[in-house]
């Protein structure tokens, strides 16, 4: 289970103290998938970062299983939103890195990554370069990379971004088809409110700055979910609105 | 004969066309501009009697040993001036300084330091050329990795001597390569003045040795051998690169 506790964080710019985020409490379940959503500059890569142990709060810590995160670890795997693949390598030796780096011989780390390549179904891709690759294929690429080490928790960072509206909906589909087949806690932070409630059981709105959280939403909905069907298109009303009044005193 | 050579062929064939032309018509004397037929002549004869080629022999033997010596000091010196902050401080404004005096200006001190021996003296006047390239290269590249790179690398479990062997090191690889490349001109443009030292062979000593007596037709040869084979080297190190960087794409 991951606890935040009055996570808070504070920047220094020019003189001027930004509170990016302000005693953020929360707790998410094994197995969980949490959509964060909230207006530009809300903190929630920040908050992202400070799970993944890229920064450190101001103040508050966070705890997964009891132990408090301070650093990157290869329990929490993150996926950016930037195409992150390491461009000089291929396919499967960026995807076994993480094990690479563990000390994991050859034949061992190859076996395991081609298992992940299998589950994309991507297998002719091994020896390519990211570069020989479209971003879809990148983007799946990195979440199996961030899975090889088997995370108890995977962050996502907008990680489709970047991508055009129809790969974006392929990714979704793709994304829920391997959270159900290795089942890992996931933390995703997306602007797009159709995104959270195609994917999330629940989503997390945060207010504009000083980023903290504002509302949470349960979605009962059964996978996989219809974009079009009167519940989710209630959902989303209530979300919509819930970030609408953000926005409002994000424009200000 | 494709298009595109006929193309890099146009402005040489010009130049020797001009350089005819003002040969023939005698505008000038043999010293200040030699006569094309007379460059020729004593080309063929520097290669059939074998001397050009000891000239080439030496010169690449020091140029090669100055550039390693460079690339060997260069390479892990830039890396760790890119990585840490503190050793950049501590040494960038000594190599800004240093950097400013030319070569030449270092015979002097090669001639004291190495006794003006056959190869040691010349390399270390060419080690200085090829040296700045490489440094500066270096820590470009490493100061430029993105920083999703490194953080990445973090996040998947690596500590931080692996993100600087495999994650830093790998990604400055094009700049180290076009800094080596650079370097390796450098130094080889280095080699009039590392050879200036009294050295029999070497194609700078030989551009010396026949100024002095005014053999002019034999000065263009050394130039023209320097230009071909620096011309070369490029070519080479630049195929290298290529295939070295074909991760990038095209």
């Amino acid at each position: 289970m991951l606890i935040l506790n009055n996570v808070s964080r504070t920047f220094i710019s020019k003189g001027n103290t930004i509170n990016a985020l302000d005693k953020v409490n929360f707790e998410v379940k094994d197995k969980e998938f949490i959509c964060i959503l909230g207006p530009s500059g809300c903190g929630k890569t920040t908050l992202l970062r400070i799970i993944a142990g890229l920064d450190k709060p101001t103040a508050g810590e966070v705890m997964l299983d009891d132990i408090r995160v301070d650093k990157p670890g290869q329990d929490r795997g993150m996926v950016f939103q930037d195409y992150s693949l390491f461009p000089w390598r291929t396919v499967i030796d960026n995807i076994a890195f993480g094990l690479e780096v563990l000390g994991v011989d050859k034949k061992e780390r190859y076996e395991n990554a081609r298992e992940y390549l299998k589950l994309l179904d991507l297998e002719k891709f091994e020896n390519s370069f990211p570069y020989e690759l479209s971003g879809g294929m990148r983007q799946r690429i990195a979440i199996v990379r961030a899975l090889i080490n088997n995370p108890k928790l995977l962050l996502m960072d907008e990680p489709f971004g970047a991508l055009d509206a129809q790969t974006r909906n392929i990714m979704q589909a793709e994304l829920l088809r391997i959270w159900e087949k290795k089942h890992k806690t996931i933390l995703f932070v997306t602007h797009s409110v159709d995104e959270a409630v195609y994917l999330a059981d629940r989503i997390v709105v945060m207010s504009a700055r000083p980023g903290t959280i504002k509302e949470i939403f349960n979605i009962d909905l059964p996978h996989p979910r219809i974009r079009t069907s009167q519940e989710a298109n209630i959902i989303r009303d209530r979300v919509l609105k819930s970030l609408g009044t953000e926005m409002e005193h994000a424009m200000k | 004969m494709n298009a595109r050579w006929t193309y890099y062929l146009v402005l040489p064939s010009i130049f020797i066309a001009i350089w005819y032309a003002v040969s023939k018509a005698q505008l000038y004397p043999v010293y200040i501009v030699p006569p094309l037929e007379m460059v020729i002549k004593s080309f063929s004869e520097l290669i059939s009697t074998g001397t050009l080629f000891q000239h080439i022999y030496w010169s690449i033997i020091r140029v090669i040993a100055g550039f390693a010596i460079a690339a060997a000091i260069g390479i892990p010196l830039g890396i760790g001036m890119g990585w840490s902050n503190s050793l950049m401080r501590l040494v960038e404004p000594l190599t800004n300084i240093i950097r400013q005096i030319p070569p030449i200006a270092w015979v002097p001190f090669a001639m004291i330091w190495f006794k003006a021996g056959v190869v040691e003296s010349s390399a270390f006047i060419v080690c200085i050329g090829a040296f700045f390239p490489i440094l500066l290269n270096t820590i470009s590249g490493v100061k430029g990795v993105p920083v999703l790179f490194i953080e990445s690398a973090y996040t998947l479990g690596a500590n931080s001597r692996q993100i600087l062997t495999k994650v830093v090191v790998p990604a400055s690889m094009p700049n180290i390569l076009s800094g080596l490349r650079i370097g390796l001109g450098i130094g080889w443009m280095s080699l009039v003045a590392a050879e200036m030292m009294g050295q029999d062979y070497g194609l700078g000593s030989f551009i010396i040795n026949s100024s002095t007596v005014l053999r002019m037709d034999r000065v263009v040869v050394g130039m023209i051998t320097i230009g071909l084979l620096g011309f070369l080297m490029d070519r080479i190190f630049k195929e290298l690169e290529s295939s070295l960087l074909s991760w990038r794409g095209r």
